[in-house]
């Protein structure tokens, strides 16, 4: 259902530990929320689930930054065909 | 040596020591002085106010420099073992406070004092040895232009392994401007301590001692200081373990704030060559950490040295991978590694280099500078820039030494636009205008254009802010990162641990309670980081700051980042942010303060 194929389809990039945890930089996912793609992502990389998110919900110290501007981390963010998701840490500092 | 009072966690004195004639005595340190500024930056501060430390030249044989520690340095506490380093920056002309870790921290507190204050000037080359027997100098001349690693390993083998140094490389001797302090590998990096050392002519400090602090509650600390281990080995702080700081490199490369040639764009095309994950695949890598830390972030890379062929291990953190790197345009990995090493050894600040050699680079193409050498990109000129730093006679290395502001000076023709610094310090590696809550932490920062003073990027990298448009109500959250920086800086705690915490300052405020058995609430933990920055202030007022210094560079200030037109920043705006700043700070708008708020009471003894 979540990865239908006339759901959007958007471009999920990898960074630091979220990268780390999955072994890959950048995939392309459909799904109609931000949720819909943290579960796949959830489903498909068990050191992923086990670290990073809790079901389709990123877990706290996790953000996803939506088109290279907003940081957001509410599950129901609807997805539009195109989007590019980026899934990272949030302790950026150093 | 005697220890004071009856305190847990603090000795109750401090340790003053004249180099010019070699007296040295303890002095009080009240318990009410101690519960107000806590230990580390905010003793220190309180120390050199009290003195009117801020209106002396910093190379002036009558300045001070304090080594500070806190009431958890010695405790089971993971990562406590660190010391400030205080004094007015001969860079920025403003207080200066710089933290570094390990086996010196443990080992200073354990001469029977919670700051060494420090101040003349030795009449040659010396080493401070401070240990049980008392305080004393000896001749250091054999040790002249050596950098810290020879030094290390020579006064270990002078001195024996109970004794820890504190040391400057060539740079602190010679005066460069962002000259470090060195301990193990670990600098007290910023704003040119080393070369407030080196002006007393003492190439380095040995202490020893055997004076412990007690703790109030010591199986309950146990208990507790067992718990925070547990909990700094989860999601929290993994990015720090297994990846390293570095790993910053390619998301900022990402959101384009990662700052390239000058601050002239925020994407390198070479981000990815240089990038730690690339650097893992071709290089040989280990991991090391501070002492009493359960953490362990460093990350060390072997490189081949190019003249010795000698294979050594070099620390690559995201600062001296932007500074070197991207900042300069060196697309090459074991460039940055080699420009890191030098710095490391000569003891200098990786990024003030990193961006006074960018500056210089980019006035060389500008044809501002006679230096056509000097071009974004080549590996020979960075590397032969920083040799120049150390050289005394070389005229171009005497003007890198003074730092990108003190540069622009003297070239003139309006490069000050284009100088990467906010009040004489170089900005770190994250672009103002992409990240506009740590663009006002940079503008109001004590000691200039700071990551570790404000950690008001964590509000960029997240929901709460548009990063590229902020607006004054999110400047609660900004203060509250410099508020909690004011803490970790005071208790002594790495700041890689503030995750970890669910409630930091009630947290801190539990950890006081187990190692001193003072009773001080969240709120007064709270009030201790206001008073501390308000501190900090007032030396800056006292040196002579004015509002226009808390500002950015005008470039900054008048292009947007060409990759991404809506990371733009105006002065009005930044004006905005700073002014809301200021008034929600409990100053005037302006951003001075009201009244004597130093805390210092003219009749405490010295
Ligand atoms: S996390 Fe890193 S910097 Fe902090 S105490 Fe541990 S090793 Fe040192």
């Amino acid at each position: 259902m979540k990865r239908q194929k006339d759901n959007p389809e958007v471009t999920v990039e990898f960074f630091g530990i979220v990268r780390a945890r999955t072994g890959i930089a950048v995939k392309k996912m459909r799904g109609i929320t931000l949720g819909d793609i943290i579960q796949q992502v959830s489903d498909d990389y068990p050191d992923f689930a086990r670290d990073c998110a809790d079901g389709f919900q990123l877990r706290t110290g996790f953000a996803a930054n939506m088109n290279g501007a907003a940081f957001v981390t509410d599950s129901s963010t609807l997805l539009a065909e195109g989007d590019v998701v980026m899934l990272m840490s949030l302790d950026a500092g150093g | 040596m005697s220890a004071g009072t009856q305190l847990h966690g603090y000795h109750g004195q401090y340790l003053w020591i004249d180099v010019t004639t070699g007296a040295w005595q303890f002095r009080r340190l009240p318990a009410e002085v101690l519960r107000n500024v806590l230990g580390g930056t905010g003793l220190a501060v309180h120390l050199l106010l009290k003195d009117r430390q801020s209106q002396v030249d910093p190379f002036d044989s009558a300045a001070a420099i304090v080594f500070s520690f806190s009431p958890l340095v010695g405790s089971p506490l993971t990562t406590s073992a660190k010391f400030s380093v205080v004094s007015r920056s001969p860079l920025t002309g403003r207080l200066n406070d710089s933290l570094a870790s390990s086996g010196f921290a443990i080992a200073g507190k354990k001469v029977g004092a919670d700051a060494i204050y420090i101040t003349g000037r030795c009449s040659e080359l010396s080493v401070l040895v401070i240990d049980d027997s008392g305080v004393r100098l000896e001749a250091a001349e054999s040790l002249r232009g050596k950098t810290n690693s020879e030094t290390q390993s020579a006064l270990k083998q002078q001195f024996g392994a109970e004794y820890q140094f504190a040391t400057i490389g060539p740079a602190g001797e010679m005066g460069v401007r962002f000259a470090t302090i060195s301990h193990d590998g670990r600098h007290a990096g910023r704003g040119g301590s080393g070369a407030v050392l080196g002006s007393r002519n003492l190439k380095a400090i040995a202490v020893q001692g055997s004076h412990r602090c007690t703790w109030a509650h010591p199986e309950q600390l146990i208990e507790y200081a067992r718990d925070l281990s547990r909990r700094s080995f989860g999601p929290a702080t993994a990015k720090y373990r297994e990846l390293g700081t570095a790993s910053n490199l390619l998301t900022f490369n990402r959101l384009n704030v990662l700052p390239t040639r000058n601050f002239q764009q925020g994407h390198f095309e070479g981000a990815e060559a240089v990038s730690p994950e690339a650097i893992n695949m071709v290089r040989e890598k280990t991991r090391a950490s501070c002492a009493a830390c359960t953490i362990g972030c460093e990350h060390l890379y072997s490189i081949q040295r190019p003249e010795s062929q000698e294979t050594v291990q070099v620390r690559l953190e995201y600062e001296n991978l932007f500074a070197l790197g991207p900042l300069c345009g060196i697309d090459d990995s074991g460039t940055i590694l080699e420009a890191s090493h030098l710095c490391d050894e000569y003891g200098i600040d990786t990024i003030s280099a990193g961006g006074t050699i960018a500056f210089a680079m980019e006035c060389a193409e500008r044809g501002f500078l006679d230096h056509p050498w000097l071009r974004f990109g080549s590996k020979e000129a960075i590397l032969n820039a920083i040799h120049r730093i150390i050289q005394p006679n070389d005229a171009l290395g005497r003007m890198l030494a003074g730092g990108s502001r003190r540069m622009a000076q003297e070239i003139g023709h309006d490069t000050i636009r284009f100088a990467p610094q906010v009040k004489g310090l170089e900005i770190p590696g994250y672009d103002p205008r992409g990240l506009q809550m740590m663009a006002l932490g940079f503008a109001v920062g004590t000691r200039g254009a700071d990551h570790n003073r404000s950690g008001a990027y964590e509000i960029d990298f997240s929901e709460a802010v548009d990063r590229r448009n902020a607006s004054v109500e999110s400047i609660t959250m900004a203060i509250e990162t410099e508020d909690k920086a004011a803490i970790m800086d005071s208790l002594i705690l790495c700041k890689f641990l503030r995750r970890v915490f669910d409630n930091f300052f009630a947290e801190s405020a539990a950890m006081l309670k187990l190692v001193t058995g003072w009773n001080m609430t969240e709120s007064e933990i709270r009030s201790a980081a206001v008073r501390i920055i308000t501190m900090k202030k007032q030396f800056n007022i006292q040196s002579g700051w004015t509002p226009e210094e808390d500002t950015l560079p005008d470039r900054i200030l008048r292009q947007p980042l060409p990759e991404d037109p809506e990371s733009r920043l105006s002065s009005e705006k930044l004006q905005q942010l700073i002014t809301a700043y200021n008034l929600a700070r409990g100053w005037d708008a302006d951003g001075w303060v009201p009244g004597d708020q130093t805390g210092i009471d003219a009749a405490e003894p010295s």
